[in-house]
């Protein structure tokens, strides 16, 4: 029987045969599920395979960058693919084939290309972006309406970042002396645990209650930091569906993210989050202006034709008015004439009437005058016929005593003396007897 | 929030549909008058909006500050 082989024996035996057919380096696509920086410097990682269309892990390998090469890689990796080297990321490596007869197989990383590890975060990035389009939320954030005045906001940013607090400064302390609101809300910025964080800011927004206009989600700080959180779909698919319109400055000068993608609207860096707020109220300051002036100006033209019309109106007036007058003038002469005429024909007319009355009457008093002279006469001549002369040539006789007419046979005594008129001679008898008459 | 009340953007339209009326001439004095004195006090609060702190508003939000 041969004698066995020791394990180290061994263990050289494969060392020697491996490094005698892997002599030169090698290029190899997987995928890490592991990335360790070690303190002394180097990184540790595990490589692994992935069948296609699943999970099942068909290949695994560790894989060392010593300190020396790592120092180089690391930054020129970061500022490639703008992330850093992490679990899940695949990359393409240019690696020497190692076995160590106390640590086992081992693979040397040397080299790294970071064209791959950008292509294939851009095609994840691409898969995020079908899914959220096929989870219809995409556009959701988008399609929230930007508020023309852009005042009250909600920062989510880290406050140790420098573009934070440029941000601030350029915001509250604007040539304009525009008015913001804004209330800060703290989180982590980069790296693996961004998402849940930005999320839960995001949340704690919403809890306040407050009406905010915007949330800005900021991010200052160097290139090489890790932005490949920004593409998570959880992320993403939260800020699609965010009620209020986001703003997202997260400094990049590579493709843009998912978040930049389902962000109503998208800078790159703090400082253009804070000039586009400021260009959007500068926007409507301008418009107000605008509005301001166009106001006086039509006010003034307004006033100025009211004026007009009013002054053309008063002359208007004046003119109407002296016309009237003038009119009413010329009536009233002529109620006059009119009234002057009219009297003096009524004048007249009661003339006449009074003439002719007076006229009839003096008409008639002559006629009754004349009626009264008549029945004079006529009386006259009735009288005339009881005179004493015409009764005693009748016949009649007058026998007076003493000169007195005797009108009783008692006023008489015999022996008197009587005178008997006669109507051709006087008769004087001497009274021999009286006698009274015996009725 | 005392502003909730004030809508800028609706403030806006009416400034500007009253401009078109002003413009137009179509308004007899006692609307333009009127309209006038509406467009003032809305132009005042437009611009009160952009440069003037509302300590109400402030308020709330020095509350939320982490």
């Amino acid at each position: 029987m041969i004698e066995p082989l020791t394990l180290l024996d061994l263990n050289l035996m494969v060392r020697n045969q491996l490094r005698k057919a892997f002599s030169d380096t090698l290029w190899v696509q997987a995928e890490i599920s592991e990335c360790k920086e070690h303190f002394s410097g180097h990184c540790y990682l595990e490589l692994i395979q992935k069948r296609n269309e699943s999970d099942t892990i068909c290949a695994k390998a560790r894989a060392t960058i010593w300190g020396n090469v790592w120092t180089g890689l690391k930054p020129f990796f970061e500022e490639q693919t703008g992330t850093k080297l992490q679990a899940g990321q695949k990359i393409l490596v240019e690696v020497s084939v190692e076995f160590h007869e106390l640590y086992g197989y081992n693979l040397v990383i040397r080299s790294i290309d970071p064209a791959y590890t950008v292509g294939d975060l851009a095609l994840r990035r691409n898969e995020v972006i079908r899914q959220l389009t096929q989870d219809g939320v995409i556009d959701l954030n988008k399609e929230l309406p930007w508020p023309l005045l852009p005042q009250r906001l909600a920062i989510v940013s880290s406050p140790s970042a420098a573009g934070y607090e440029d941000f601030m400064d350029q915001l509250h302390h604007n040539d304009y002396g525009f008015i913001f609101y804004t209330a800060f809300f703290q989180a982590i910025m980069q790296g693996e645990p961004a998402e849940p964080s930005i999320i839960a800011a995001l949340d704690l927004i919403l809890e306040t209650g407050i009406d905010f206009d915007a949330v800005v989600i900021i991010r200052g700080g160097g290139a090489s930091a890790d932005l490949s959180c920004f593409d998570r779909y959880g992320l993403c698919y939260y800020c699609a569906q965010y009620p209020i319109p986001i703003l997202s400055g997260i400094g990049h000068d590579r493709d843009l993210s998912v978040l930049d993608r389902v962000s109503n609207v998208s800078v790159k860096t703090p400082t253009a989050a804070a000039e586009y707020l400021l260009s959007n109220l500068s926007q409507e300051a301008y418009r107000l202006d605008t509005n301001f002036n166009r106001f006086h100006q039509s006010v003034k033209t307004l006033m100025d034709t009211y004026k007009q019309q009013l002054s053309a109106n008063s002359d208007h007036l004046r003119l109407h008015a002296r016309e009237r007058i003038h009119l009413a003038d010329l009536l009233i002469e002529r109620r006059e004439a009119e009234l002057k005429n009219q009297s003096r024909h009524l004048l007249f007319q009661k003339k006449q009437l009074v003439e002719m009355h007076y006229s009839n009457l003096i008409h008639r008093t002559n006629s009754s005058l004349e009626q009264f002279k008549h029945q004079r006469e006529m009386m006259e001549k009735t009288l005339a016929g009881f005179s004493p002369e015409i009764l005693i040539k009748r016949g009649f006789s007058l026998t007076l005593h003493n000169g007195i007419i005797v009108k009783s046979v008692q006023d008489l005594s015999n022996g008197e003396e009587i005178c008997t008129r006669l109507s051709d001679g006087v008769v004087y008898s001497t009274i021999n007897k009286t006698e009274l008459k015996n009725d | 929030m005392t502003d909730k009340k004030f809508s800028y953007n609706a403030a806006m339209q009416e400034i500007e549909q009253i401009l078109a009326l002003l413009e137009k001439n179509s308004l007899d004095v006692d609307e333009m008058s009127q309209k006038v004195k509406r467009a003032t006090e809305l132009l005042q609060a437009c611009k009160k909006k952009l440069y003037e702190t509302d300590a109400e508003i402030q308020a709330v939000f020095e509350q939320t500050k982490i």
